[in-house]
């Protein structure tokens, strides 16, 4: 009987020690949840003045940077996999790595074989254990990315894709390098709060669209959802009077240094919402853990306290029955 | 005194936003002093450059710029960055040493070389306005 109490004192001493942890990392992701949107909001300004230039220049230059130019036989596609760098967050990796699945099987589906670029532990250590070869990782930023983590990533992307262009069929082309013929990513859009959707988008090449009537007017270089029907687009207003800029250097110069930019800025943005969503999965997941420790902690205490009244009323029948045996053994002689 | 509306935004955040009187940049194809009523104009500013926006109230801005461009609108200017700091964030001899570091010529020391030149050469033309 009071080893039985004991056990249990013991089973509630350290859900106690759970709970404390539990409780921590739920503020520490509520507080992160809060930071990370802020950042969200502040990417924000970058991100529209690119695309209020890119628009500008895409009407103005020719259209034929490699990034812009659907490959005729695309081989090889990357997929860039966004994954958290710590486990405790629910669904959060398994539902990221389950969308990028699905696109993989789609790609295979097309015929394009899909080449892994991971970002974040959870997903190193996935495709790891399933002997999966992964092309690149980055890691240990996924909570706070800066934009230099983002801009690495695309610099090897970028480089990978700008490879791809002279591949033939099988093997590498000139250059020596089995490049990819698509870029496509995998990450977790943070609507709200409560929902944040794993989402697969294509970042290159680009679809540049015509938006108005003569096609003159504005045109926006956007990235399509992979597998959805329709693009996702940041369209620009198309009825407003153009502006004649000058260049400096020429439109097609700048255009080729900022598109590499633009994708940069757009994993950028990925990767802060991804951080955002992963804060937010964290603090779900902290809840519930610490609310069934709270639950837990009350049934044990009752079962404690069951147990501690039981060995108390067995304690008093016991002397109360040993009195009475002495009286009777009195009485007796 | 005519003004126009300078926007200072790098990747992280928007630097500074206000009017301003004039701003001074250096292109890749040369310096550029910019003043209301500029023709429209996008440019790719250097690798890593100093840009100085005089602001209609307050003293000048002195900016060390890395990987950034500049649009031109009518009323409008912005710089668009992807990294920014204004000189008087710049930590003078954290820059010193990582120029005393990076002395050999593999791209990545290049680069960090440039970085911390323009970091410098933005703290110091602060310091002497």
């Amino acid at each position: 009987m009071a080893a039985q109490i004991r056990v249990l004192r013991r089973r509630i001493r350290s859900t106690q020690s759970i709970k404390k942890i539990t409780r921590a990392m739920e503020l520490i992701a509520t507080s992160r949840i809060a930071k990370a949107r802020a950042r969200v909001d502040e990417a924000k300004p970058y991100a529209e003045q690119m695309t209020a230039v890119l628009t500008e220049l895409a009407s103005n230059s020719a259209l034929d940077h490699p990034l812009l130019v659907e490959r005729e036989h695309a081989k090889r596609a990357a997929v860039l996999v966004v994954t958290s760098d710590r486990g405790q967050c629910g669904g959060y990796n398994a539902n990221v790595l389950k969308e990028a699945e699905q696109l993989q099987s789609l790609l295979r589906e097309q015929g394009k074989e899909p080449v892994l670029y991971v970002i974040g532990r959870k997903g190193v250590s996935y495709y790891r254990f399933r002997r999966r070869k992964v092309e690149a990782s980055w890691t240990g930023f996924s909570e706070q990315p800066s934009y230099e983590n983002a801009a690495e990533a695309a610099r090897e992307l970028v480089k990978a894709f700008m490879a791809g262009a002279d591949d033939d069929g099988e093997g590498p082309g000139d250059d020596g390098i089995h490049g990819v013929d698509e870029l496509h990513l995998v990450y977790t859009q943070f609507k709200n709060m409560v929902t944040q959707v794993p989402q697969a988008r294509r970042m290159a090449p680009m679809e540049v669209e015509y938006v108005g009537d003569d096609g003159a007017l504005g045109d926006v270089a956007s990235e399509t959802e992979t597998g959805g029907a329709t693009g996702t687009t940041a369209t620009a207003a198309a009825d407003e009077p153009r502006q004649l800029y000058a260049f400096e250097p020429s439109a097609d110069v700048l255009f080729d240094s900022l598109l590499p930019k633009y994708i940069g800025a757009r994993l950028f943005a990925a990767l802060l919402e991804s951080a955002a969503s992963e804060s937010a999965n964290r603090q779900r997941a902290m809840k519930a853990a610490t609310d069934n420790a709270n639950e837990l902690i009350r049934t044990l205490t009752l079962e404690a306290n069951q147990a501690r009244q039981a060995q108390i009323t067995q304690e008093i029948s016991e002397i109360v029955g040993g009195a009475d045996a002495l009286v009777t053994a009195g009485s007796e002689s | 005194m005519a003004e126009m509306t300078v926007e200072l935004v790098a990747v992280e955040r928007r630097l500074w936003s206000g009017k301003a009187s004039f701003v001074l940049a250096r292109t890749t194809e040369g310096e550029l002093g910019i003043m209301p009523g500029h023709e429209p104009t996008l440019a790719q500013l250097e690798e890593a450059g100093v840009v100085r926006i005089d602001p209609v109230d307050g003293s000048p801005l002195t900016v060390a710029v890395h990987g950034g461009f500049l649009s031109i609108g009518p009323e409008t200017v912005s710089i668009l960055a992807e990294f920014a700091e204004q000189a008087d964030e710049i930590d003078v001899r954290r820059a010193q040493s990582a120029l005393d570091r990076a002395s050999g010529d593999e791209p990545d020391e290049v680069a960090a070389r440039k970085r911390a030149e323009v970091r410098l050469k933005a703290a110091e033309s602060a310091g002497s306005n």
